[in-house]
């Protein structure tokens, strides 16, 4: 594991960017309710590359949706830089999901119909940007992740590695605060695992905070902090 | 005659209802991207206005064809007996239903995504 994590956040306590406390999420349908998270608490600082990591159906997906505002918790505390995300509107929410952080999913989920440059825009024109100012960024982020050369290229036309590179260029493209990647090297074979893992790495000792959810356990080496999610529970 | 054209105005319905089913399908293929939208940051206002919009261009380019091959036809339709002619009434009738399909088409479309909760999640709490 990489130097740096709890111990720098603890020395730098203001520098808290995610606060959680006591968190809990079921799921309810008619009959069944399932717990899937139970008294998450945990702070992660600026600057910090932290895994989540766990087997399948443990809940580790469920807490980076609630940590990134896709999904509500039904009990708890979620402090996002002193702020309050359970107290926060769908507009406030889709504000924070376009400014504050940025995606990165498995399955890519890049829009077919749209190019590698269009699909980076996508953020920076729910941002409200003018379009020739959105083009040149979109541009600057594909070149940060090497794809200069297929800004026009669809998703069909690119393969795993590329089309997981054009994901997170639209997930930097808006100069989030934190990065949240839920197995973005689930779809990839090795070669470009480690691409995109070093690719990540960059981006973290450039500033940003990255927190990546995994089952893989040869990808520990890369996060200055692990936290270990089993049963719904943090067991570290 | 009348029972004509009562026959033309219950094709028209069925061709309305088979125009939403169709915009519905589409629009379901549209989900992912949609969903991605969320992801990235679009509020539901700007989602269901580019949902209008983009249904309503098909519904109009399809209106559109429609006069153009009623215009074209109306000739060969009309006999001595009974003349058949574009009007521009007739123009407005084919402009408004294609306006009431798109409207339909979204409002569906709008109140399932969110009653199924597929759309957008929102942050508030549902226990």
């Amino acid at each position: 594991m990489r130097q740096g994590g709890k111990e720098a956040c603890e020395r730098v306590e203001e520098e808290n960017m995610i606060k959680v406390q006591n968190l809990k999420k079921v799921y309810r349908t008619k009959n069944i309710e399932t717990v899937a998270l139970r008294d998450i608490s945990l702070e992660i600082c600026q600057g910090e590359f932290v895994m989540i990591f766990g087997r399948s159906g443990c809940g580790k997906s469920t807490l980076l949706n609630i940590l990134g505002g896709m999904d509500s918790m039904t009990e708890g505390s979620y402090r996002f830089q002193g702020i309050e995300l359970g107290k926060l509107n769908d507009r406030e929410l889709a504000a924070f999901r376009n400014k504050k952080a940025g995606f990165v999913f498995q399955a890519f989920h890049l829009i077919n119909d749209l190019n590698a440059l269009q699909n980076v825009e996508m953020p920076l024109g729910y941002a409200g940007m003018k379009r020739s100012l959105r083009k040149e960024k979109a541009e600057a982020a594909l070149r940060r992740v090497g794809l200069e050369d297929r800004i026009h290229f669809y998703p069909s036309q690119l393969s795993g590695g590329q089309q997981q590179r054009v994901a997170i260029a639209r997930a930097i493209v808006n100069k989030p605060r934190v990065i949240l990647a839920d197995e973005p090297t689930g779809n990839l074979d090795e070669e470009n695992c480690h691409s995109i893992m070093a690719l990540l790495t960059q981006l973290n000792q450039e500033g940003a905070t990255i927190i990546m959810v995994t089952h893989d356990n040869s990808l520990v080496q890369y996060a200055s902090r692990v936290i270990h999610i089993r049963d719904g529970e943090i067991a570290e | 005659m009348n029972l004509l054209s009562w026959v033309a105005e219950v094709s028209i319905l069925l061709i309305a209802v088979g125009i939403i089913g169709i915009l519905l399908i589409f629009l379901d293929k549209r989900e992912k991207d949609i969903q991605i939208s969320v992801w990235v940051g679009a509020v539901q206002r700007k989602l269901y206005v580019e949902l209008f919009l983009e249904v309503l261009s098909l519904c109009l380019l399809a209106g559109g064809i429609s006069m153009l091959l009623a215009y074209f036809m109306a000739n060969g339709l009309s006999t001595s007996q009974y003349s058949v002619r574009m009007s521009p009434w007739a123009a407005g009738v084919i402009a408004a239903v294609c306006l009431v399909i798109a409207w339909v088409t979204c409002t569906v479309v709008w109140v399932c995504a969110r009653a199924e909760k597929k759309l957008v999640k929102g942050w508030k709490r549902r226990t």
